[in-house]
């Protein structure tokens, strides 16, 4: 028989105190996280309406059938597809164009960085309000401001341009990636623009050459997070909905009716939580896989110093 | 012995004050000191109430039961009932009351974990037959044939929203009860505005024709120099859903066929009505959120940007207490809803907010004694002189705000358009806010022109018919 000292070991000793000290997060990580999450999965796959929780009926992959077949939830996900197409790149630009100038900046470093950086902390709900009443067509800034060049009023969030002023505002909050460019670019090393100067490279050729290489990693990381939110795109178009203030269930007008709206709209409006979870999984799987693509790329342009 | 005779002295003196400390909180509206007055008026509603006298009354006449402990759940979708009836009931009743603030998905969530709230403050049009078409909601007709406080004949025909008989809405079985409710498609307007675009004032109590609304609206509408809109015509609370209903209300005709379980979008009648809101809307003669962000036309009639708003009865509280409106009631008037043959006036309850018990509430008995004390007795008299809605009761109907002429203007354009009130068919198979938003997308893409009116129809038929199919086989109807 093996005596208490004994068995008591240091390493499992070890053992012990990491289980004790990772249990309260794993409790809650498979309370909070997991059972809503395969709770989820499951009632994708149930007719729930929302009212019926005490008589579900198993549906099967139906509802991920009629996902793909519904005209309207692909269509949705093109226009996210576009709208993201326009927004990500140019988001990340613009937070590594506001970086690389406050990088250069020999003062009021803290003053900018935080006038820069305050777009991407306003809450999306205020902001939105906000830019409402700025693309307001009859008392709104921008119009106000275009009138002094001539231009007529424009109606903004209507059919026409309601996609422009969607873009407009998302990119006016993209600065969000500020911090981190900032942060890498300031981690670069002096020395690798003094070698090059000495090799006669000019700025572009700085920029291209040693910038973007060394910064490659956290733009990695910010496309991967623009993926992200790019395609779960939905507080913003609501909010600069027509009847925007009818709250979650605003209706967008067709140019920026995105897919989680259509999803909300199922869920929320027509009671279909079922068919709504089932295209809320579907986009989690263009998510998952698009991941996996740009992964994939990162060995063509990510530069980790190996 | 002295001492003794001092101990119980203090110890009455004690029980006295803390008796007078403890009495129960006032009813609102109530002053301090009118003792008497609230002693009359409980014995008044007692008497009102019971028909043979109860020994056992409590302070509003209805007949005590023990309920002591008991802790109700209460979902309200505003702020009513409120902290004061909250105290009211509490100190009345020997209940609890968690008032829960929630939106329809954390109702669902609850539902679905069997922990949803006894009461549920819901409106009539369109959720009160859906719920009940779910098996959400508990019959109250045995609950109100034994009531003291009740008395069926004497609710107000806007409780029929709350009537399902598993075919049709306004037959059957009652599900809940009117809190308070208005012929939403009832106009508010602004005689300033009125008077500045040349248009004579109408006569509160002719119906006119959906024609005449359009031209008034056009005429009310402004531009500054710069070209910038400054005046709108028109604005609603109603959504397009309810406009196109209550304009088919006053045509006889319903989108909803019962009968058939179909809700039918292709209709003549359907199409005017898209082609009519069209025009208002793209005329700019509608006031919407992109014009005036955050706002219906309830503040913009408030300073005269807007010359009407269909709202019904119940924005005449909200002009009363608003600083800019208060100070100038005259300027406004509620006028009679449209009609599109105005020689057969009718009108609709389109909201009309009620109470009702969860079937799946452990305490239904509790849950109606509460119904009874906010919707009966004295306090159903303190919700009709809120001038928020008509009560659900026809006896509380008196007690109305008719003190000023705003007031009394306000309650005889309601009282007539109650005249000619009917009760619209809602669909149970379909949620309100599905309707709502199928109407409202399809709007927009013919409003926008994106779209020809066949194509918005034909989408909307197919769309619905699926929705309504769906909807009755959850509710187990063939």
């Amino acid at each position: 028989m093996v005596s208490k000292k004994k068995f008591w070991n240091a390493k499992r000793r070890e053992a012990m105190l990491f289980y004790i000290l990772v249990f309260p997060f794993v409790t809650l990580f498979i309370a909070i996280k997991l059972v809503p999450f395969f709770n989820g999965l499951y009632l994708s796959m149930t007719n729930y309406t929302g009212y019926n929780y005490d008589r579900l009926n198993w549906v099967g992959i139906n509802n991920y059938q009629r996902v793909l077949t519904d005209a309207q939830a692909m269509a949705a996900l093109g226009r996210t597809f576009l709208i993201g197409l326009l927004t990500i790149p140019a988001g990340l630009a613009i937070g590594l164009g506001c970086a690389l100038l406050l990088n250069k900046a020999r003062k009021g470093l803290g003053v900018f960085r935080t006038l820069i950086y305050l777009p991407s902390i306003v809450p999306t709900v205020a902001a939105g309000l906000m830019w409402r009443i700025i693309f307001n067509t009859n008392a709104g800034l921008l119009n106000t401001i275009l009138g002094v060049f001539g231009v007529e009023k424009i109606l903004w969030l209507g059919y026409d341009h309601i996609r422009a002023a969607l873009i407009i505002m998302m990119l006016w909050s993209s600065t969000g990636t500020l911090l981190l460019n900032l942060a890498a670019l300031q981690g670069i090393p002096v020395e690798l623009y003094e070698s090059a100067a000495l090799d006669g490279a000019n700025g572009w050729a700085k920029f291209s050459r040693i910038t973007i290489p060394m910064i490659s990693p956290i733009l990695f990381f910010n496309l991967l997070m623009g993926i992200i939110n790019g395609l779960q795109l939905y507080g913003q178009v609501v909010l600069l909905a027509p009847d925007g203030s009818n709250g979650i269930l605003s209706i967008p007008l067709r140019p920026t009716y995105t897919y989680m709206v259509h999803a909300y709209q199922q869920i929320l409006g027509y009671s279909r939580f079922g068919y709504g979870l089932a295209m809320m999984w579907v986009l989690v799987f263009v998510i998952a896989i698009l991941i996996v693509v740009v992964m994939r790329s990162q060995k063509y342009w990510v530069f980790y110093g190996d | 012995m002295k001492r003794k005779k001092l101990s119980c002295l203090i110890l009455v003196a004690a029980m006295l004050v803390s008796m007078i400390g403890c009495a129960t909180p006032a009813l609102p509206g109530e002053e301090t000191g009118a003792v008497e007055s609230k002693q009359e008026s409980v014995a008044a509603s007692a008497e009102e109430s019971t028909e043979e006298g109860d020994e056992s009354t409590s302070v509003d006449g209805v007949a005590e039961q023990d309920f002591n402990g008991v802790n109700l759940r209460v979902w309200v979708a505003d702020q009513n009932p409120n902290t004061e009836f909250k105290e009211y009931f509490e100190a009345n009743s020997g209940m609890t009351m968690d008032v829960i603030f929630a939106d329809d998905i954390k109702l669902m969530s609850m539902i679905a974990s069997g922990t949803a709230p006894d009461v549920w403050f819901i409106p009539g049009f369109g959720s009160g037959a859906m719920f009940a078409a779910r098996g959400l909601l508990e019959p109250l007709d045995d609950y109100i044939a034994k009531s003291e406080v009740f008395d069926e004949d004497d609710f107000v025909d806007a409780a029929n929203l709350f009537r399902w008989d598993g075919k049709e809405v306004g037959k059957g079985t009652l599900y809940g009860i009117p809190r308070d409710w208005s012929l939403d498609n009832q106009f508010w307007i602004n005689k300033k505005v009125f008077e500045d675009a040349g248009i004579p004032i109408p006569d509160s109590k002719t119906t006119y024709s959906y024609d005449d609304i359009m031209e008034w609206a056009k005429k009310c509408v402004e531009y500054d120099e710069d070209g910038t809109q400054i005046r709108w015509g028109f604005g609603s609370t109603n959504d397009l859903m309810q406009l196109i209903t209550a304009m088919l209300a006053s045509q006889g005709l319903s989108l909803i066929d019962n009968d058939s379980g179909k809700v039918n979008v292709d209709t003549p009648e359907v199409r005017a009505a898209f082609e009519y809101w069209k025009e208002m809307y793209s005329s700019k003669a509608a006031i919407s959120d992109i014009s005036t962000p955050g706002d219906w036309g309830g503040n913009s009639l408030t300073v005269d940007k807007v010359g009407m708003v269909c709202c019904g009865y119940w924005f005449g509280s909200q002009l009363a207490n608003d600083e800019l409106a208060k100070v100038r009631l005259e300027d406004f008037e509620l006028i009679q809803a449209p009609s599109v043959d105005p020689s057969k006036p009718s009108d609709a309850c389109l909201t009309g907010y009620g109470v009702a018990i969860w079937k799946g509430s452990k305490n239904k008995d509790a849950a109606f004694r509460l119904m009874e004390m906010y919707l009966g007795g004295e306090w159903g008299k303190q919700l009709a002189r809120s001038g928020r809605g008509n009560p659900g009761s026809k006896r509380f109907v008196e007690y109305m705000p008719q003190e000023t002429e705003f007031q009394k203007q306000a309650f005889d354009a309601n009282k007539y358009g109650m005249e000619h009130m009917i009760t619209v068919q809602t669909c149970p198979y379909v949620t309100p806010q599905g309707l709502s938003s199928i109407f409202q997308q399809y709007f927009y893409e013919t409003l926008y022109d994106r779209m020809t009116l066949d194509d918005a129809i034909a989408g909307m038929q197919s769309e619905l018919e699926i929705m309504v199919q769906e909807g009755k086989e959850i509710c187990g109807v063939e």
